[in-house]
Parts: structure tokens; sequence; C-alpha cells
């Protein structure tokens, strides 16, 4: 169990966030004081303030629970779950999400919370991926993260969750902000995913209360701390009504880098990508070196892995595969090797990393 | 005194069991009665046998006469015992003389004017019967070819009751059926051939590799792909059928019921696909009288089981302990059977409800949760069971159209019988036949990997994630693979072989 420690202000904006209270009406109470810390201490002095904007029956719950003792039930049942809490007040509340117009006002965490303040790039994109897609987010997640950005996404099924998988593959940092409370994670399936973030240094972001269920409606809010808490946001085949448009739209109007990387015109899948994509076609990103440069960080380049000396044989398929991904019955019939020879040197080069087997029996680079 | 003694056989399980027809004829109000545990269609012998007697010419006792099935703590079942008990009533009665029935066992059920019906299970009864020490059998003529494959008895076919007690009276003269030799069965006997299968170069690889090492397989492909064409080739390069393992297979189609009585004997290795909606009992064997399942129909040849997760649970898991042990047993309140349940599983699948997941051109149209519980229904015990996993994907059409001679299966066969002799030499002594049922031991001592090879499988543990499961699993299935090239040991490049057929455990995680 770890200990939550909070200073006047963030005790002041806890307490707040302890009733249900929409943003909008926390913001117009905490702005009734001079400082946060005032608006627990002090709050008898504005009573009547309050009490129009909350209305009388919320005062009157509000009055009775101004105690330390409700304080310190509701932060232990907190406590109990090891999760913890940024509010605006703290140190470690993140500028970037300030700096929205409905910013939130206290955050769950669990991990590391100076992941919030570090370099992120936010990738989305649809639930249902084709291969091409995942591919794409492996590329882009991978090299984004390597060059030293935290990869931010929902950890909802689909792109995001290959998105904070492939950062996990090559140990990088990833930030998942989820829709709902951080003691249950959703989709169920996530879980395990989840645990593997915060273990690997990650961070899991909720402005929900434990034990608050997602809804159809926290997910687009949550899209926008998505946005916010990233430079920019790359998005992978989106399909016509995927809520990744929405994670789109919120870094628009945030005035974040939106990329979008293009895909077949005919999938649906990226019905909605592809459409925003013409819209504003300056958003293309083909490379993860491009959104690299837009952002104006330094390109890592990695140490490649050990490129060997290939066989006669090897340069012979990778010659083919260069015309792009192709069905092992065709590479059989095209190399003019034997089965069997053929999916041993297929072998030797998938584990060297040089080539893919995919799903369906195709194969390729 | 009006006491006749037949000798008959009834069935318990794959095996006969000696059952002595006692007919005892009463002075006392006319009566039939049947005692030592008849099922109902014994019981109701009893109307057959009456008209059968009287249709045939005979009288039928006006006496109160008592049936007994010796030994009375048995269980009989079937129609089998019709012949024996027309015929003690015959002797008992004097129409037949006692002492030319001493010598034989009669099976047969009587049809009302007196003709004979084909007894089930002869074959297993014909074969028990000879070792417990009898000769001479007379069974209805439907089951002469049945009667024709066994050596050293004496089996007389007859037609109707009349005709037989012609021949026990010496009025007429028939000879013995003739014994039949054993043929290998020609592969032609199977009516699907690789070379019908157009592409699919890797899953016919699969096959092969499958069936030379008695290896379980599973094909993932959407709807259409020919999963279901390629397994009903499986049979056409299975090793030739033996005679001990035909007599086998006879044995528990026989008891089954399902004996082509035409044949005789089961000339070709059988491939069964159950539905998916096939139960429990219906797969393992069962029922109240304890018959053989599909695993055990499919026992020496196929099973298939076509849309894998769209069994039952139960059913699946049911499986396991046949897959791992090669029989079944039959637990009812009536008996308990074991059955030989030796079998090669080919199973298909599509990677999700919808068949489209992983298609490089078609949309999924499933939900994430439907595919997880969809490839969830099979276990990772069953999967564990499975060594060969494959993808199969649609033809293109270029592919079908395609007039390319594609290898036919005598040649593969030829391939798969050379590796299974040197299985069979190699396993002498060793209890199993073939890679596919090596246990850890033999494993170690049959599956050692040169320095290369033990490099490469590690860097692909590493890179693929793999289980520690998988590790045997391609052990096993590199030493097939070194068996089809003919080389005494393992080589790199059967390692790398058998690390590509590890597709689904891939496709499981996303």
């Amino acid at each position: 169990m770890n200990k939550i420690i909070l200073d006047e202000n963030e005790k002041a904006v806890f307490w707040l966030n302890c009733f249900g209270l929409s943003r909008k009406k926390i913001g117009l109470v905490l702005g009734l004081f001079k400082t946060f810390a005032f608006a627990f201490s002090k709050f008898e002095t504005k009573e009547n303030e309050i009490g129009k904007i909350v209305g009388e029956s919320q005062l009157q719950l509000m009055k009775s629970c101004r105690t330390e003792r409700f304080l310190n039930e509701k932060l232990v049942e907190i406590e109990k779950l090891n999760i913890g809490i940024v509010t605006i007040a703290s140190e470690s509340f993140p500028d970037s999400l300030k700096n929205i117009p409905d910013f939130p006002f206290l955050l769950f965490t669990l991990g590391d919370v100076s992941l919030l303040k570090q370099k992120s790039i936010a990738i989305v994109g649809t639930r249902k991926p084709t291969r091409y897609g995942r591919e794409i987010t492996e590329i882009f997640a991978k090299k984004l993260s390597e060059s030293g950005l935290v990869v931010v996404s929902g950890l909802a099924f689909g792109i995001d969750t290959v998105a904070h998988a492939s950062t996990l593959e090559v140990s990088g940092k990833t930030i998942a902000v989820l829709g709902g409370g951080l003691d249950e994670i959703y989709p169920a399936q996530n879980t395990e995913l989840a645990r593997k973030i915060v273990k690997n240094g990650g961070l899991l972001v909720s402005e929900y209360a434990p034990k608050i269920r997602p809804t159809v409606y926290s997910f687009p809010e949550r899209n926008r701390i998505v946005s916010a808490l990233s430079l920019g946001v790359i998005l992978v085949e989106a399909g016509e009504k995927s809520g990744s448009l929405h994670t789109a739209n919120s870094a628009l109007e945030q005035g974040k880098e939106l990329f979008i990387v293009p895909s077949n015109a005919n999938s649906t899948a990226s019905a909605g990508s592809n459409r925003l994509l013409e819209e504003m076609p300056h958003a293309l990103a083909f490379r993860p070196e491009h959104v690299l440069d837009v952002l104006g960080i330094q390109y890592n380049e990695t140490e490649k892995a050990q490129s060997r000396q290939l066989s006669f044989e090897e340069s012979k398929i990778l010659e083919i595969l260069h015309e792009g991904e192709i069905l092992f019955d065709d590479l059989v019939s095209i190399s003019g090797f034997s089965v069997p020879t053929l999916n041993s040197l297929l072998t030797t080069l998938e584990i060297d990393g040089i080539i893919k087997r995919l799903p369906g029996n195709f194969v390729g680079i | 005194m009006a006491l006749a003694k037949i000798k008959s056989f009834g069935i318990s399980g794959l095996d006969g069991e000696k059952i002595e027809v006692e007919v005892d004829l009463n002075l006392g109000q006319q009566k039939f009665e049947i005692v030592g545990l008849p099922d109902s269609a014994v019981k109701e012998s009893k109307d057959r046998v009456f008209s059968a007697i009287k249709n045939s010419g005979f009288a039928f006792p006006a006496r109160k006469i008592t049936v007994n099935l010796a030994p009375a703590s048995l269980k009989k079942e079937g129609s089998a015992f019709d012949l024996a008990i027309a015929l003690g009533i015959l002797c008992a009665s004097g129409q037949i003389s006692k002492t030319s029935v001493a010598d034989f066992v009669f099976l047969g059920e009587l049809s009302l004017d007196g003709s004979l019906r084909p007894a089930l299970g002869l074959l297993p009864i014909l074969i028990s019967a000879k070792e417990m020490g009898f000769s001479k059998f007379v069974v209805p003529i439907q089951n002469k070819l049945e009667a024709s494959y066994i050596d050293g008895i004496d089996v007389f076919v007859v037609s109707t009751l009349s005709e037989l007690a012609e021949f026990l009276s010496g009025a007429v003269k028939l000879a013995p059926v003739a014994k039949k030799e054993w043929e290998t069965p020609s592969n032609e006997l199977c009516a699907h051939d690789l070379a019908r299968v157009k592409g699919q170069a890797l899953a016919k690889r699969a096959m092969e590799i499958a069936v030379a090492g008695g290896h379980n397989i599973l094909m993932v492909g959407p709807p259409g792909s020919g999963k279901t064409l390629l397994a009903k080739c499986v049979p056409s390069i299975l090793p030739d059928l033996t005679f001990d393992e035909a007599i086998e297979i006879t044995k528990i189609q026989s008891v089954a019921g399902v004996l082509d009585l035409n044949k005789g004997i089961v000339c070709s290795r059988p491939f069964r696909s159950p539905h998916h909606t096939s139960s429990v009992v219906a797969l393992t064997g069962g029922g109240r009288n304890a018959k053989p399942g599909e695993i055990s129909l499919a026992h020496n040849g196929v099973l298939f089981l076509d849309e894998l997760p769209e069994y039952s649970r139960s059913t699946l898991e049911a499986l396991r302990q046949p897959l791992e042990d090669g029989f079944v047993t039959v637990s009812r309140i009536a008996q308990t059977t074991k059955y030989p349940a030796n079998f090669i599983l080919v199973a298909s699948m599509n990677p999700c409800p919808c068949g489209n997941f992983g298609s490089k051109d078609l949309e999924c149209k499933c939900t994430p949760t439907q595919i997880s519980k969809y490839l969830g229904k099979i276990s990772g015990p069953l999967l564990d069971r499975i060594d060969l996993k494959i993808d199969v994907d649609r033809v293109k059409f270029c592919e079908i159209n395609e007039k390319t001679l594609e290898e036919p299966s005598s040649a593969v066969k030829k391939r798969v019988d050379k590796a299974r002799k040197i299985q069979i030499e190699r396993f002498s002594g060793e209890g199993v036949f073939c890679n596919a049922k090596m246990n850890n031991k033999q494993i170690k001592s049959f599956c050692e990997l040169d320095k290369t090879s033990e490099k490469m499988l590690q860097d692909a543990f590493e890179k693929f994630n793999m289980s520690a499961r998988g590790y045997t699993r391609i052990l096993k299935v590199a030493r097939t693979i070194a068996d089809l090239e003919g080389s005494k040991n393992i080589l790199p490049a059967h390692v790398g072989e058998a690390i590509a057929f590890r597709n689904i455990d891939k496709a499981m995680r996303f």
C-alpha cells in the first residue's frame, strides 16, 4: 500500500472531487477562493455563493463531510488499490493538461507519474485494424519510442493495444489513458497488458475514481486527455464513426500536431481517417522520421540487428520479397525451392528478424 | 430327457463370450420363458423363434419351455441367439438329433419365415471362439465374407432354418467357407487424391509430415479454402493397412454394426467426420450397451473434426485422454469396456467466427470479444496435443484453373511408408510406433540436436515467445522430418522447418 501525501491545496481539490460535481462546478467553486486550500479550510466563508453553484442539498452534504476523517477514509480507499493521485495543484501535474479548456482537476494514476511531463506522442486508431494497420502501428510505436518519446494511447482493442504492446517490446515507456476507474481495467482482456505497462515503468491514468465504470461518454472525454498529454497525435486507421476521430479532433482543437497514416482507398476500416486526410493533406505521415522532424526531435538511429552475410538462397528469397508480400505457394513456384527447403530457410530468416510470416500463409519483409 | 444344450456366442466389448443355450421341455401349460439376463431383443426372440419353427415345417412343442442363457450372470443382448434357441427347442423335442449339433457354435437372427439374418459382431466372436478352441461354426449366409478371413476354423453358412436341419441330418453336404488371402488394398480405393488439390503446397507438406509421424494436425483458414478436401485426402497417403490392423478395424465396425457385409473386412483406413453437434458419448463411446464411439471407429485411421470450436467444450476435452493413451475406457452400468482409439486427429477451424480475421484483403466483422471467445473454446491442453498447426488460405482462381500437375498421393505415400518403417525399427521394444507418441525420455534419447540446431531453437524461443510444451512439439516434428529424408540425425534444416509449423500459437496471441 502506498501512502498518498497531499498538501493543503491538493487536499482541497481532492475533497471537492469527492462529490461527483461536474468540472465546471468544481472550477467555479475553486474560483471563489484565493488559493485552492481555502476551498476546504475557509469553505464556510463563501457558503452562499457555493450554494448557488452546487445547489442546497449538495451544499449540506459538503458541509457535513468537511472533516479530516472523511478525507482520510476516502484516501485510504484509494491507497488500498495502490492508486496514486495527481491534482492540478500538484507538482507533477503537466502544463500540457492545464492548457486545454476542459482540463481535469484530478487524475488517478498507477505507475510512474513523471512520464506525464515527458515528451509524448499519441497513437490511436480503430478497434478492428487490418493487418496493415497493425504493422504500421508497430513500426511507428517502436521507432518513436526508441527515439525517446513516450507513447500515449487508450488501452482499447486494436491499434491502441498494438501501440502499447509494441512499445513494451522495445522496452519503451507508454501511458494508457483509461475511460474508467483504474481498479478494474476495461477491456478486461487487456488487464495483463496494463499490468505489464506498469511493471515496465509505464503509467496508467484516468480522471475517473476507482469503481467508476466506463460509459459511452467517458471515452470521448478520455480522448482529450490522450491528445493533451502528447505533442501530437498519430491516427492509424479510423472507421467512419471511430472514436479515434474524436481524438484527432481534440488534437486540432488543442493545437497539437495531427499525423494521419494513409490506408487503402477502399478500406472501410480507415474510411474515417482517409476522409480526414483528404480534408487536411498536410497531415500525411508515411514514416516515423517525418513525425520526429515535425516535432523537432532528433531521430535516434538504433543499432540494426547485426546484418549478417546472407547465403545465395536467402538473398534470392529476399529479392522476391522486395516486390511485396507474397503467398507461400507463389514463393515456392517463383523461387523454385522445395517446400521443406523453403520452410527452413524462412525460419532462419524469421528468427533473424529479416522476414515475417503473416497470417494466411503470406510472407513479407 | 427333453433337455438340449446349444453353443452360441455373445459380445462383450470387442470380445466374444461363450454362451450356452439350454432348453428344457417340461410338462405343464404351454409357456415359453427365457432366463439369464436377456435384454429386450433377446426376449422378443420368443416370437421370432415360434414363427420360424412353425414356418419351416417343424412342430412347435406344446410344452412348458424354459430357455436358459448360461452363464446367467452375464447380460445378453442382440438377436444372434435366435438360431441357437430354435435349434435347442428342435433338439429337445427330438426333431433334430442332439449329437449332430454338439460340435457346432450357432449364430444368427431368425426371420419369421425361417430364413436367417446376419449376426452383428461376428468377426470378434470368431476370433475369440477360435482362441477358446472352437473350430466349427454355423452362421447366416450374409456373414460369409466376414468369416472368410479367419484361418483354422470351419465356418458353414446357411440361409434358412430348414436348410440347416438338412445339413445337420446329413441329407445335404455343405463345404466350409473358402479362406480368402489378405491382399494389401490398393490406393485406388481412396476417393480423394492429393493430385486433385491445387496449390496449398504448405498444407500438403504438413499433411505428409503429420501422417508420417502420426502427428495430429490443425488447419486454420477461411471458409472455402479447401480444409475439408485436404483432410479427406489424408487416408490416401496413410501407410498400408496390415491384416492385423484391418481385423482391429473390422472388429470395431462389426460390434458397432456399421460393417459393410458385402466386403466382410475393412479394406481401407477409416475416415470419420462426426458432426459438431455430436455428444461426448457419440464421440468417445457409451450408451446403454457401451458401444464404441467415433474415436474408436476412427481407430487406425483419421478422425476429422471440421469447425473445431463449434464442438461443445466438454466434447473436445473428452478427447484429451484418448489422444494421449490411444484407447478409451467406457464405463456403463452393464459393463466397462476398453476400446482402442489410435487415430490421427485432423481438425480445421476458421480464425474467427466470420472467417476473415488476419486476411489480407477482407475485413473481419467480428468483435475482439467474439474472437477471443471463439478461440478460447479450444483449451491449451488440447492444443498441446496437436503437433502441427498450419494456415490454409483461399486458393486464387488462376490456381484452380491451372493445368499443372500436382504430386499424386501415391508418391507422397511412398515417402510416408519409408519414414514409418524407420520409426518402427527405431522404436522396436519401446512400446510406441510413431514419433508423435514418444514420451519425454524417448524424446531425449532419439531427438538429439547438434549445436547449430540447438542455437536455432533457442533463438526461435526468444524471438517467438514459445512455451516449454512447444519445445517438445518441435522436436517431435523435426524427428519426423528427418525420418522423411532418411536422415539419422536431426539437422538444422529439419528444426527450421519444424519451427515453421507453429503458426497458430502466434495467431492466438493478439
